[in-house]
């Protein structure tokens, strides 16, 4: 078995002009998914992200630091949510995404994590828990290894648990992209051919901190390699 | 530059509560706490001047710290060698002692001893940061009278010896009841001011704030989720409640494709969040009325076959004379008029002085072509709210 994380790709405008009773609807449905996979044993991870018109980015070129807050534009949808599971490959892990609940213009992205650590109930300790999404085409070996090692020292020195783990993923070539079909929009097919030309910004991994609020986070990004060679969005965890 | 006094606003309401909390720990008196939080703002006012410090918050805390412990040397110079307990709060693996400050504040200013209004005068002024001004605006009441509030809060937690350590798990469940309390009747009083105009949207956001904040703090906890839910849900319907005179406009007349959609998500995710823990309190129950209400397309449509069963199970745990109104006005919508007006017998006499309830059944009356006339003028006689007075007088033809 591998893990794969599914990363929920939401078309935020098509949301925002739903009806109340299809967004009731829809929290349902996806509460009832995670509860599927945790029966089926797939279920590793999983969580919501609040709105990114909250979110932060942080970039650092040149030595100039640039904090730039949400909305962002650029891309037609932005990352709502992810699951972490537990596949045996791509195809099964992308058929898992086609069952997951998403609006027809929601996209929901497979990749398959080249290193992850993983540390259970993000959200039940008191504070924000702080998604930071790495942006970038390439963001180098050492930033990752940076990372790695805070996250490892923090989980030794800091047992009250502010690093709470990260995925670093593989690129989006060795993985597949779930989206409505054009002929038959109601169903939802994987493709596996990337590059993914619709998308400018790649993820490259996800890790979370807990903190006591955005601006905290923002100068914890500051510190981190990932910065330098991409940037760092930080998006509020919404408590699900 | 940014104007400066923008910018020490902004950190002092970011910040506000936890660097209160912190100094209040290091203190052990609130007025020290305060008094020496207010010392660090006039000198960030000054010293800020030339340049921002990268960590403003960290910057406020320190000097604040070190006022009051220059205060304490002056009043002991025995405890002024006691170690400082305060670190540098804004550095991230703090997050647990920062939360603690914070929590400690808001049970503080909460705490069971003091009598509601003081509570919410007293969490408004530590917690919020309002001025007396504010407060007393928020309340239609006088400065002076908020200030009598403020200082017998206060006189009471001295007298009682109130601790400040943060309750173990079973007795923090019992002591969030009241910190929700305090925020729901704060957003309630924002909602339908016992006077002046029908809304006061400064107390709902504060309220919403707040409450959200106490999520933050205790994220096992399922009724401040719930709360949250509440108040979502009623504050997304905030612009569709009066029309453009400033008279009321009811749930069933209220134009729904003008509820904030964001609002709306946000309640919903925060009442699914309440019952995933395991909510099933009066809180849960009366956020999944509402829940049912907001997500219908039209009042007509409204599920209230769902809305009585969960009015029936908040009567099973905890039964009151408006849980039974509100019951009786669900009945009414799923059996007719005349099973609201049955369900209404008995409470004329509980309710005899709420304007709801005489209004309501008027409304009942006048759909069973009977005279609300007598009704509606018993609900004019009792109503407080200019709004909610001239939409009386208005169904009485007047």
């Amino acid at each position: 078995m591998s893990d794969y994380l599914l990363m929920v790709l939401e078309d935020e405008a098509a949301h925002a002009t739903e009806s109340p009773k299809a967004v009731a609807e829809l929290i349902d449905r996806r509460a009832k998914f995670a509860d599927g996979l945790r029966r089926t044993g797939a279920f590793r991870d999983g969580g919501r992200l609040r709105p990114s018109k909250e979110g932060t980015r942080v970039h650092r070129a040149r030595g100039e630091l640039t904090v730039r807050s949400g909305p962002f534009g650029g891309e037609p949808r932005a990352l709502a949510g992810w699951y972490w599971v537990d596949a045996p490959n791509t195809s099964e892990a992308a058929r898992i995404a086609e069952a997951c609940p998403v609006l027809a213009a929601d996209e929901v992205q497979v990749r398959p994590i080249m290193k992850g650590r993983l540390v259970g109930d993000k959200d039940a300790r008191p504070g924000k828990v702080v998604a930071c999404a790495v942006l970038g085409s390439a963001p180098t070996e050492e930033a990752w290894v940076h990372v790695m090692e805070r996250i490892d020292r923090a989980n030794h020195s800091f047992p009250s648990g502010v690093f709470l783990g990260g995925v670093r993923l593989e690129p989006p070539t060795k993985g597949a992209r779930v989206a409505a079909r054009s002929d038959a929009p109601s169903e939802r097919r994987a493709m596996f051919d990337g590059p993914f030309l619709e998308s400018k910004e790649v993820i490259g991994g996800l890790c979370f901190v807990r903190v006591t609020n955005m601006e905290e986070a923002a100068r914890w990004a500051a510190t981190t390699d990932f910065v330098v060679h991409g940037t760092l969005e930080l998006r509020e965890l919404w408590r699900t | 530059m940014a104007d400066l006094s923008a910018i020490v606003g902004e950190t002092v309401r970011q910040e506000r509560g936890r660097i209160v909390g912190g100094l209040l720990r290091f203190c052990g008196d609130l007025d020290a706490a305060e008094e020496a939080f207010q010392d660090a703002v006039l000198s960030a006012l000054e010293a800020w001047r030339s340049e921002v410090p990268e960590n403003p918050g960290a910057w406020l805390m320190r000097v604040a710290k070190n006022r009051a412990s220059d205060a304490r040397r002056r009043r002991s110079v025995a405890q002024a060698k006691a170690p400082l307990l305060v670190e540098d709060e804004a550095a991230p693996d703090m997050v647990d002692v920062v939360t603690d400050d914070h929590l400690r504040l808001v049970l503080t200013c909460c705490h069971p001893e003091l009598a509601r209004d003081n509570q919410i005068a007293l969490t408004l002024k530590i917690v919020a940061g309002f001025s007396t001004d504010e407060i007393a605006r928020a309340f239609v009441s006088s400065e002076a009278t908020v200030s009598q509030r403020i200082l017998r809060a206060k006189q009471t937690l001295a007298a009682k010896k109130v601790g400040f350590e943060i309750p173990a798990k079973e007795e923090l469940t019992a002591r969030i009841g009241p910190v929700l309390g305090v925020i729901y009747a704060m957003f309630n009083e924002g909602h339908t001011s016992r006077r002046g105009p029908l809304m006061r949207l400064d107390l709902q956001a504060e309220a919403l704030r707040l409450g959200r904040l106490v999520c933050d703090l205790v994220p096992r906890e399922p009724d401040p989720f719930a709360v949250v839910a509440l108040m979502s849900f009623s504050a997304a319907r905030a612009a569709t409640r009066v029309d453009t005179e400033g008279l009321p406009i009811l749930l069933p007349a209220q134009d729904r494709s003008r509820w904030d959609r964001e609002l709306l998500r946000e309640g919903l995710v925060a009442l699914s969040r309440a019952r995933s823990l395991g909510g099933h309190g009066p809180y849960v129950l009366e956020a999944a009325i509402a829940a049912v209400h907001v997500t219908s397309p039209t009042w007509e449509s409204t599920d209230f076959r769902n809305i009585v069963a969960l009015y029936d199970a908040l009567a099973a745990i905890a039964p009151s004379p408006i849980v039974a109104l509100n019951r009786a006005i669900a009945l009414a919508m799923r059996d007719g008029p005349a099973a609201g007006l049955a369900a209404l017998e008995g409470l004329a006499e509980p309710l005899a002085s709420y304007h709801l309830f005489f209004s309501a059944r008027a409304e009942l009356l006048e759909r069973l072509g009977r005279d609300p006339r007598p009704d509606l003028e018993k609900a004019l006689s009792l109503s407080t709210n200019a709004s909610e007075r001239k939409l009386l007088e208005r169904r009485l033809g007047r």
